[in-house]
């Protein structure tokens, strides 16, 4: 009877029932069903997050793609002491910011004609925030994320809508914690400022102490 | 006004609003406000900015099925293993030929210093310490006294690099030298 010494499958479906932190392990040794495993589990909230970030989801492909690249090419350097999100999101975030980064530069003569287009194809006919749909929301943020600076947006979405803790966000963005809650004081207040200031339709009837401080 | 929850919650929304507030336990409040009309709209009465916590559900970044999220993730592994390919070409051609260059230049240029020292040995006074037995009874040993240096006999596609080269009887060795790299 021949001993099976080797089935992509099998090693597939082990990797399945593992934690990161073993897949990562499972990365540093250089095993590339591990890589593939990895892909298979953070692609999407990868996609998610750069998107966020980048505000293009074919850029926040490449963008994911390269961190995954990365992720290979430094396997040997992932530290047991961190968590393997933070390991992950902190490679995928610094590349999506040096893409928009990049981006911003070449963009910078035709940004005016892009956003008087978003503004007339805005779709004004709701009226109540609470009812906003996912699409209206995820514009509207698109749209006033462009005036927070990186450091605020990359804390306001990590941890309001991915829902990290503030340790884990200071780790991944490489700050101290007061730093994170002081970023994300001030991401909220210039969002909740301008969702007034430029929505006010969806806003009516809000009032809140210390709004009226100018600047991100 | 009827659900109960907005006690709870009310809190925890004015906390957002002050400077420096400790991060509140706020599992449950998102999913309560994603689920209750009635303190949603209490809540972004009193904090707009709250519409964005709806970024978090589930199919906002890129709405799809699980059918599509498989070719998305098939997509993505074909993606990355043609960027590993691509690498991995890159290693064996142009680009990585250059920096194979520049690491076999490297590698000459420490060798040649490491013999260097060792021919410089012969002229210094007793009391310097003996090169270790390895060096001392290698190359260095049977490199003939007088080198040849010639001036830029190559260049390697950058103005700045510079090709010497040691001629002897035995052995030749070879040194670039370009202060621009970075190493």
């Amino acid at each position: 009877m021949p001993e099976l010494v080797h089935s992509a499958t099998r090693q597939r479906a082990a990797w399945s029932e593992t934690s990161d932190r073993q897949l990562l392990w499972g990365l540093r040794d250089g095993d590339e069903a591990a890589l593939n495993e990895l892909i298979a589990r953070k692609t999407r909230p990868l996609l998610q997050l750069v998107a966020r970030i980048v505000h293009d989801e074919e850029e926040a492909r490449d963008v994911v793609q390269v961190t995954f690249l990365r992720l290979w090419e430094h396997r040997q350097r992932f530290d047991d002491r961190w968590s393997p999100n933070t390991w992950i999101y902190r490679i995928a975030t610094n590349l999506a910011i040096d893409h928009l980064r990049s981006r911003r530069s070449r963009e910078r003569s035709v940004e005016p004609m892009r956003f008087h287009l978003q503004r007339v194809a805005d779709d004004r006919s709701r009226r109540d925030l609470a009812q906003l749909g996912l699409r209206e929301v995820k514009a509207i943020f698109q749209r006033l994320s462009q005036g927070l600076t990186e450091k605020q947006r990359l804390v306001f979405l990590l941890r309001e809508v991915e829902g990290l803790s503030s340790q884990e966000v200071a780790a991944i963005v490489g700050c101290r914690e007061s730093t994170v809650r002081n970023h994300l004081f001030n991401a909220r207040r210039f969002l909740r400022r301008e969702l007034v200031r430029r929505y006010p339709e969806y806003a009516a009837g809000f009032r809140a102490p210390g709004d009226e401080e100018a600047g991100p | 006004m009827s659900c109960g929850e907005w006690v709870r919650l009310r809190p925890w929304v004015a906390a957002r609003l002050e400077r420096g507030a400790a991060p509140a336990a706020e599992s449950a409040a998102p999913n309560h406000l994603a689920q209750c009309d009635e303190c949603r709209r209490l809540a972004y009465a009193l904090d707009p900015s709250l519409v964005f916590l709806k970024l978090r559900e589930p199919g906002t970044g890129r709405e799809s099925s699980d059918a599509a999220g498989a070719a998305e993730i098939a997509a993505m592994r074909e993606r990355v293993a043609t960027m590993r390919s691509m690498r991995a070409m890159n290693m064996k051609w142009p680009g990585a030929a250059r920096r194979g260059t520049r690491a076999l230049g490297w590698r000459w240029a420490a060798a040649a210093l490491l013999v260097g020292a060792g021919l410089a040995q012969g002229d210094r006074p007793a009391a310097v310490a003996p090169l270790p037995l390895a060096l001392a009874a290698g190359p260095a040993a049977t490199m003939p006294t007088e080198l040849e240096l010639q001036p830029v006999v190559e260049e390697l596609g950058r103005p700045e690099a510079r090709v010497y080269q040691f001629a002897g009887d035995d052995l030749s060795v070879v040194m670039i030298v370009d202060e621009t790299l970075d190493v």
